[in-house]
C-alpha cells in the first residue's frame, strides 16, 4: 500500500511507495532540496531518508510567495 | 540517515554550500551564529538601541522576532513587535493570531495597528477605491505604516524579515529591468534619515528561506503557513525563486555569493534619485511636499490620513513600558 504525503501550504495530496527517498517526494511534488523539506511525523529528514509504511510524511513549500 | 557533522546524531538538513549535515540543535545553533555574524558584519545594532520588528505572523519574521528577542539579552538592545493587521478575510485573522502567539511566548512587547480602524477601509477596499493592485496598495501602506510606528516610539532601527532567496530575487529583478539605483535599498542595511524614516536592518540578510522555515519550526516559534490570497506565483519574483533556486542545487553557495558581493558593492551602485523631503501633512518622509499615503488616503476618503494615522498610533504605543533613554546619542 502507498503512504499518503500532504503538501504544504496547497493543501494536495499525493501517493508515494515505501522506500522512496524524500529527495524524490520533493521532486514529485515539483520542488528540489532548497525549496522544499520533507517531514516525518512532524520532524525535518534529509534528502536521502527512505520513506516507511507507517510515517506519516508531508512536504512543505518553503519558499513563499511576494 | 545522514548524521550530524558536528556531534553524530540524526541530521534534520544538508546544508549543501557547507557541506555538512545538521542536527536539531547545530542547525538552530549554526542559523544564530549565522545571523550574530551578519549582524556584526554589518554593523547592524548597538547597545542600546530599539529595534522594531514588524511581524506578518509568516516563518521569516517568526525567526527576526526569535533570534532577535534572544540576543537582545546578550548584546543589550530593546526590541518592540508590530502587526499590522491589513483586513484581508481569514487570512489576516489568522496572521493576528501566529502574530500574537510568537510574540506572547517570547515575552516581546507587541504593537497591533489596524488599517481599517485608520483609514476606515481594509487593504482589499482601499485597493479597489484606487483602482490599483492590491499588492501594491498593501506594500504601500504597510511601509508607511512601519515607518510610522518606528518614528513614533523612536526607534533606532527596523529589522525586516527579508532572507537571502528574498533579497537575491529582488535584485536579479532590479538588474532585469536595470532599476539600478533600487539596488543600494536592497542591502543588509539603510540608514536613518532623522526626523523623516528609521533605517531598516535585515538579519536574514545571509539566511537562507529554507534556513528560516527549520529555524521556526525547530524552535517551536509559532507561524502561520498560509499564503496570502493575493499572491500571484507567476510574478517576476516567483518565478525568479524558482530559477535561483535550480541554479542553487546545482551550484550550491550561489545566492550567498552573490549576496556578499552584492553588500560589497552597494556603493557602486546608482543612489535613488528620489529628492528627500516632508510630507506637508504628516511630517514623515515624502519625495514631493505629499507623502504617497497622504496622497492615497486623500483621493480615497476626500482627506489626507497620515495625520490621523499618526493620532491613532501615538496612542496605540504611549502603554508601552519602553525602556528609559539616557539620550539620543546613538542616532548622530
Ligand atoms: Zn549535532
Ligand atoms: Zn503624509
Amino acid at each position: 500500500m502507498g503512504v499518503k504525503v500532504r503538501i504544504v501550504p496547497d493543501g494536495r495530496y499525493l501517493e508515494a511507495e515505501p522506500g522512496v527517498r524524500a529527495l524524490d517526494l520533493l521532486k514529485l511534488a515539483g520542488m528540489n532540496s532548497e525549496s522544499g523539506v520533507v517531514l516525518v511525523n512532524g520532524r525535518p529528514v534529509t534528502e536521502d531518508y527512505r520513506i516507511r509504511e507507517d510515517d506519516e510524511v508531508t512536504v512543505v513549500r518553503v519558499l513563499s510567495g511576494g | 540517515m545522514a548524521r550530524c557533522s558536528v556531534c553524530g546524531s540524526p541530521a534534520v538538513a544538508h546544508i549543501r554550500y557547507q557541506r555538512r549535515y545538521l542536527c536539531e540543535r547545530h542547525l538552530i545553533e549554526y542559523v544564530e551564529s549565522k545571523i550574530r555574524r551578519s549582524m556584526s558584519r554589518y554593523k547592524m545594532v548597538r547597545p542600546g538601541y530599539r529595534v522594531l520588528v514588524p511581524v506578518s505572523g509568516g516563518k521569516d519574521s517568526a525567526t527576526v522576532l526569535a533570534v532577535l528577542s534572544r540576543l537582545s539579552r546578550e548584546t543589550g538592545f530593546e526590541v518592540i513587535a508590530l502587526h499590522i493587521d491589513l483586513g484581508i478575510g481569514e487570512y489576516s485573522v489568522k496572521s493576528k493570531e501566529a502574530s500574537m502567539k510568537a510574540a506572547g511566548k517570547l515575552g516581546v512587547p507587541l504593537v497591533i495597528v489596524s488599517v481599517k480602524e485608520i483609514t476606515g477601509y481594509t487593504i482589499p477596499e482601499l485597493a479597489r477605491k484606487a483602482k490599483r493592485p492590491v499588492c501594491s496598495v498593501c506594500g504601500l501602506v504597510k511601509r508607511y505604516l512601519i515607518n510610522l510606528v518606528a518614528m513614533e516610539i523612536d526607534a533606532d532601527a527596523v529589522a525586516l524579515g527579508h532572507n537571502a532567496d528574498d533579497l537575491a530575487v529582488y535584485s536579479m529583478k532590479s538588474f532585469i529591468t536595470q532599476d539600478l539605483s533600487n539596488l543600494p535599498k536592497l542591502g543588509p542595511k539603510t540608514e536613518s534619515i532623522p526626523g523623516l524614516a528609521v533605517g531598516r536592518i535585515r538579519p536574514l540578510y545571509e539566511v537562507y528561506e529554507k534556513e528560516s522555515y527549520l529555524y521556526a519550526l525547530l524552535t517551536g516559534t509559532p507561524f502561520l503557513h498560509e499564503e496570502c490570497p493575493n499572491v500571484d506565483f507567476n510574478s517576476m519574483e516567483n518565478r525568479l525563486k524558482v530559477h535561483i533556486n535550480s541554479l542553487e542545487e546545482e551550484k550550491p553557495g550561489v545566492k550567498i555569493t552573490m549576496l556578499r558581493n552584492m553588500a560589497k558593492r552597494i556603493k557602486d551602485y546608482p543612489k535613488p534619485k528620489l529628492p528627500i523631503s516632508k510630507c506637508k501633512h504628516c511630517g514623515l518622509l515624502s519625495s514631493g511636499d505629499e507623502c504617497s499615503f497622504c496622497r492615497l488616503t486623500r483621493r480615497i476618503t476626500g482627506r489626507p490620513l497620515g495625520p490621523k494615522a499618526r493620532e491613532a498610533v501615538r496612542s496605540l504605543t504611549s502603554s508601552l513600558q519602553l525602556a528609559p533613554r539616557q539620550d539620543s546619542a546613538y542616532k548622530s
